[in-house]
């Protein structure tokens, strides 16, 4: 569904990604795992046309997709829910939700996919009237990724949904991760530092260090690993 | 010194229909900075052309300066998106270029340095179309004189410039508030990266907020050319107060702008009453300071709508 080639990146004059590569076939759930810095969000950029890659391709279903406008490629079915959440702090939680379906036209599954949203976070439905930025750091959690179900993607790219969450409540979002990919066929990319909880729900996953993968293999291949252990499991 | 209840009442009638038309203009200024973090330091050009423009119309075609206002304001608006396509945009790319990924860009002193030197051209070419003589758009609605119980009179034109400062400001909030265009627009100001992720063009964002921002500023000038002077640097003495009323609602905040237009214009219209004529300008700058001594992020917050 969706190929990654041979890609480099720089912020600037520093090199953030050394040629790397990955796929992510339709239906699964792949994920990035690596320290801070090592380039899973930009990956993520590049992917979704924030960031023009120096080299190499992006291909999803069959078309390049490089170059491309960022919104160009949300029209696509590429969803994308940022580092630091892409919330609107100030409008409703209601209003976030219906900004998330800003491209599309057909209000009754607009209005399917709400109830869906609300029916996975109940706690979003109380809350419809309060503005985001006064939620709390899991609500904003669960809002973006409401929002980003809401746009209908076909591929849904979380970049750390773990993160300042509190274990219990990290443990709930990758149950409702594994539900959306199960439930909705969405196919899912998560880049994430918490590898334990990526591995354990990803059918497949990649690991990142200083821009290059160094090592790819299913989740559970990689959480027996000798070498990812010892570096991000901390066993 | 006594003050009589009824000029006190006409000062106050003035301050409200002055702070009408710094709402509107500050509205333009404080969106553009809202939407694109962009300084336009050539605002009040645009308040200056919207004169000019309607001027020219009225010359031209003939009819209402009111009337023909609105169609300056559009033709400066348009005028805007033309600044934003043929300019802006291209220091645009290339500081993305050079930066890398999404930052606010229009905050590059390159930017700040850009519209100052609209402003300069501006002017200078309002003095090689229209010549350097103060000139005033004529309309026989400035010669209509309304008036009141008690000796209270003013024009018509004042209360027509009022009136559509008002509607103005009204259909602007309610097109940021209740339409997806507008919505768009508010998303783009809170968070531009995510905007683009949840598939809005910015680029359009860009287009329209450029031509509501010039647009408002000639909207300003062309309603109050009748009333006052046109004349080529007409702009440079509103674009401070255009700053003030921004500041001193909070940068970026269309309501706090506007509740700071009208607070303005009533604090110099009463402050000329009170400490006389010559410390009008003054009261505006005092108004501001005493501001930010208390609530440091404007009225209404900063970076908000």
């Amino acid at each position: 569904m969706l190929e990654v080639k041979d890609i480099s990146a720089a912020y600037g004059k520093a090199i953030a990604l050394k040629d790397i590569s990955l796929y992510v076939g339709e239906g699964e759930i792949v994920s990035l795992i690596g320290a801070n810095g090592a380039g899973k969000t930009t990956t993520l950029r590049v992917i979704t046309g924030i960031l023009r890659p120096l080299r190499g391709d992006v291909v999803f279903q069959e078309k390049s997709i490089v170059g491309m406008e960022p919104y160009q490629i949300a029209s696509l079915g590429i969803i994308h829910v940022p580092e630091g959440r892409g919330l609107f702090p100030d409008m409703t939680v209601r209003e976030n939700l219906e900004m998330g379906a800003f491209m599309r036209t057909d209000r009754d599954e607009i209005e399917r996919d709400m109830e869906f949203v609300y029916s996975l976070f109940p706690v979003l439905k109380e809350r419809e009237k309060q503005l985001a930025g006064t939620l709390s750091g899991g609500e904003q959690q669960m809002l973006a990724i409401g929002k980003g179900l809401m746009g209908g993607p076909k591929l849904l790219l979380l970049d750390e949904p773990s993160l300042g969450l509190a274990p219990l409540l990290v443990d709930r979002i990758f149950e409702t991760i594994n539900q959306i990919n199960r439930e909705r066929r969405v196919t899912i990319l998560i880049a994430e530092q918490n590898a334990y909880m990526a591995l354990s729900i990803s059918h497949r996953a990649y690991v990142i260090e200083n821009g290059v993968t160094v090592m790819e293999g299913t989740g559970k291949d990689l959480l027996g690993n000798e070498h990812v252990r010892k570096a991000y499991l901390g066993i | 010194m006594v003050i009589q209840p009824m000029e006190l009442l006409e000062q106050i009638l003035f301050g409200l229909m002055i702070g009408g038309i710094y709402g509107v203009i500050g509205v333009g200024l404080t969106m553009i900075f809202g939407v694109m973090r962009l300084s336009n330091f050539a605002h009040g050009e645009f308040y200056m052309l919207g004169a000019y423009f309607t001027y020219t119309f009225v010359t031209l075609i003939g009819g209402d300066p009111f009337i023909l206002a609105p169609l300056a304001a559009i033709a400066v608006g348009a005028v805007g998106i033309a600044i934003n396509k043929l300019l802006f945009k291209s220091l645009y790319e290339e500081l993305k270029e050079a930066k890398g990924a999404a930052a606010f860009y229009f905050q590059d002193l390159k930017f700040i340095m850009l519209t100052i030197g609209l402003s300069i051209l501006f002017v200078d070419l309002a003095l090689v179309l229209w010549g350097p003589i103060p000139i005033s758009i004529p309309s026989p609605l400035t010669k209509h004189i309304i008036k009141l119980p008690g000796g209270l009179s003013f024009s018509l034109a004042r209360l027509i410039a009022f009136v559509v400062a008002i509607a103005t400001l009204v259909g602007l909030y309610a097109f940021l508030k209740f339409t997806k265009t507008g919505r768009a627009i508010r998303a783009t100001a809170q968070n531009p990266s995510a905007a683009m992720l949840v598939g809005v063009n910015i680029y359009r964002i860009y287009d329209i907020t450029m031509f509501l921002s010039t647009g408002l500023a000639a909207l300003a000038g062309g309603i109050l050319g009748p009333i006052y002077n046109v004349y080529p640097t007409m702009g440079l003495d509103v674009v401070a107060k255009a700053f003030v009323v921004v500041i001193t609602g909070g940068m970026g905040n269309v309501i706090g702008s506007i509740l700071a237009g009208f607070l303005i214009g009533l604090a110099e219209s009463l402050g000329g009453l009170f400490l006389g004529t010559e410390y009008k300008q003054v009261v505006a700058f005092v108004i501001m300071i005493i501001v930010l001594w208390v609530r440091p992020e404007g009225i209404l917050g900063g970076g908000r709508k």
